[in-house]
């Protein structure tokens, strides 16, 4: 910096934006000190540069505000005042639940998951289940016909008809036991997993063993059979490989070579979108499968994909989620070919 | 796999030429680590946005300067800010609820209506105006960086504007305020 041709406005700028030398610094200091007027003017200048800040600042948190982020939390954002009453509360809500629970007993916390349920959850291989899902459908038209004598699942209609349902309930049981045992002989032979298989229908059984008037209760309380199966979608990719999504999970679906999205709702349409999050490249298309393509010119590194007889080309500076659009230049739709061709 | 989300040098080199839309991905990225390190810290959600968004203003100002060096990772380095300036809010806080210095705090009201009156003086500028000075005092935007920005035909377009607006806000404020509404 040529000092020498500095006017008294640059000597200003570079005084606050500390750019002089130590030297020169203290030089200029010593002139502000000197000159009442000079300091009043290094003042308003520093006064200016906060206010020029705190508009530009302004400017960009309000930008911020705009912009859609993943939220913190909701639980431990609540002021803890807040946190602790709305526990409170809520246990002295359990609590009384809990009593006219009890009192008219009615107990739905224990009702027995069905063997499909379980199994679900133990991840007992589906061949193994098939005598157990039997007995689950006899179970299920039995408590079809309760359902229908007990009339749309109103307790106090339930209260009442006890007494008249006793009978039919015990047979009910007795065909029941019979299943499970069969069941359980059966999957004995078959299954591997016999353990597993032969605890969950004792814990059905032991359950079924439980008081009428629960046993009822909980009959009339288990969902059809189509309810409890979890909701699943397959779908085929082009080169036979299958994958699945589950609709209960909203996160974003990664295509990284392993076929696995969630994203249903960008499946249902055909045109291709893609982003990159978390060092990861996100495609959106419905039968994704794509090949990469690279090619190397003087500037950098260019990436393509080829995907359904065209090429497309990424952007790694491309940080919001894209729609792509296809190559239109021949020249380099050739050379595209060829490279595609030497893989 | 050849394809990445950006590296912490491409998107400084990106700020460097001053490409804001890097500010907005850096935002979204980190958001929920770092307001919930000041929540977990007995701080409530807006004063986490505000901490974090300021932390993030920072960063954009010191990348944008030549001299910059990032020695560790974008996040860390935006997280150790947001560290410390939590940490000093925590401490004006206690200042302000147990020992507050009468002198000082006549001081800072001084401060304060110094800056009102600058501030109103800024916003009566027209927004082009407003623009070349904030981009350039506060970004450190070069003179080609703003002509482009702003559309003018070249930096020395820019220079001359910039010079101009600079030159209207000393004299609305000289015009409108005696040196004693400062010190009033």
């Amino acid at each position: 910096m040529n000092l020498q041709n500095m006017s008294q406005e640059e000597w200003k700028e570079a005084f606050i934006n500390d750019t002089l030398s130590a030297q020169d610094r203290a030089f200029f200091q010593n002139l502000i000190d000197a000159n009442p007027e000079l300091k009043d003017e290094m003042q308003l200048e520093e006064g200016l540069r906060d206010a020029i800040f705190e508009a530009r600042k302004k400017e960009l948190k309000a930008h911020f505000n705009t912009l859609d982020v993943e939220p913190t939390g909701t639980l431990f954002n609540m002021p803890r005042t807040a946190l602790v009453g709305s526990l409170l509360v809520a246990s002295v809500m359990t609590s009384m639940l809990t009593y006219f629970d009890v009192y008219k007993e009615y107990h739905t916390f224990f009702k027995p998951k069905s063997y499909t349920e379980q199994v679900a959850q133990k991840n007992i291989p589906s061949q193994n289940t098939q005598n157990l899902e039997n007995v689950n459908e006899q179970q299920n038209n039995a408590q079809n016909q309760n359902n229908e004598t007990a009339n749309d699942n109103v307790e106090i209609k339930i209260k009442l008809e006890v007494q008249n349902n006793n009978a039919n309930l015990q047979n009910t049981n007795s065909k029941i036991d019979a299943n499970a045992g069969i069941a359980m002989e059966n999957t004995k032979k078959t299954s591997p997993n016999t353990t597993n298989v032969v605890e969950n229908l004792e814990m059905e059984k032991s359950t079924l063993n439980r008081t009428q008037n629960q046993k009822l209760h909980t009959l009339l309380n288990v969902k059809p059979r189509n309810e409890q199966k979890p909701e699943e979608d397959k779908f085929e990719v082009a080169n036979n490989l299958t994958y699945q999504t589950n609709k209960q999970d909203d996160d974003l679906g990664i295509f990284d070579g392993k076929r696995n999205t969630t994203l249903e709702n960008d499946l249902k349409g055909n045109k291709l979108s893609y982003q990159y999050y978390g060092n990861k490249l996100f495609l959106y298309s419905n039968n994704v499968r794509g090949k990469e393509l690279h090619l190397d010119e003087k500037t950098g590194k260019r990436h393509f994909l080829y995907y359904d007889k065209q090429f497309f080309e990424f952007f790694d500076n491309q940080i919001e989620k894209t729609e792509l659009k296809p190559v239109t230049q021949p020249e380099l739709i050739d050379r595209l070919k060829k490279e595609l061709l030497n893989r | 796999m050849g394809l990445f989300s950006p590296s912490d040098s491409q998107l400084i080199q990106r700020i460097r030429k001053g490409d804001e839309s890097v500010l907005d991905y850096l935002y979204k990225k980190n958001y929920k680590m770092m307001t919930k390190m000041i929540i977990k810290n007995n701080g409530t959600e807006e004063e986490a946005q505000d901490i974090y968004q300021e932390a993030i203003v920072i960063f954009w100002q010191k990348a944008r300067r030549d001299d910059f060096v990032l020695t560790s990772k974008i996040s860390t380095f935006v997280y150790s800010v947001c560290q410390n300036l939590w940490r000093k809010e925590l401490e004006r806080k206690s200042k302000l609820s147990s020992d507050m210095v009468e002198g000082k705090e006549y001081n800072d009201f001084e401060k304060e209506e110094r800056d009102a009156i600058i501030a109103k003086c800024l916003n009566s500028l027209g927004e082009t105006c407003k623009k070349v000075l904030m981009y350039y005092y506060f970004d450190n935007y070069s003179m080609q960086e703003i002509a482009e920005k702003l559309g003018f035909a070249n930096a020395d377009t820019a220079k001359t504007k910039k010079y101009k607006c600079k030159k209207e806000l000393d004299e609305y404020i000289k015009s409108n305020y005696k040196a004693t509404d400062f010190l009033d």
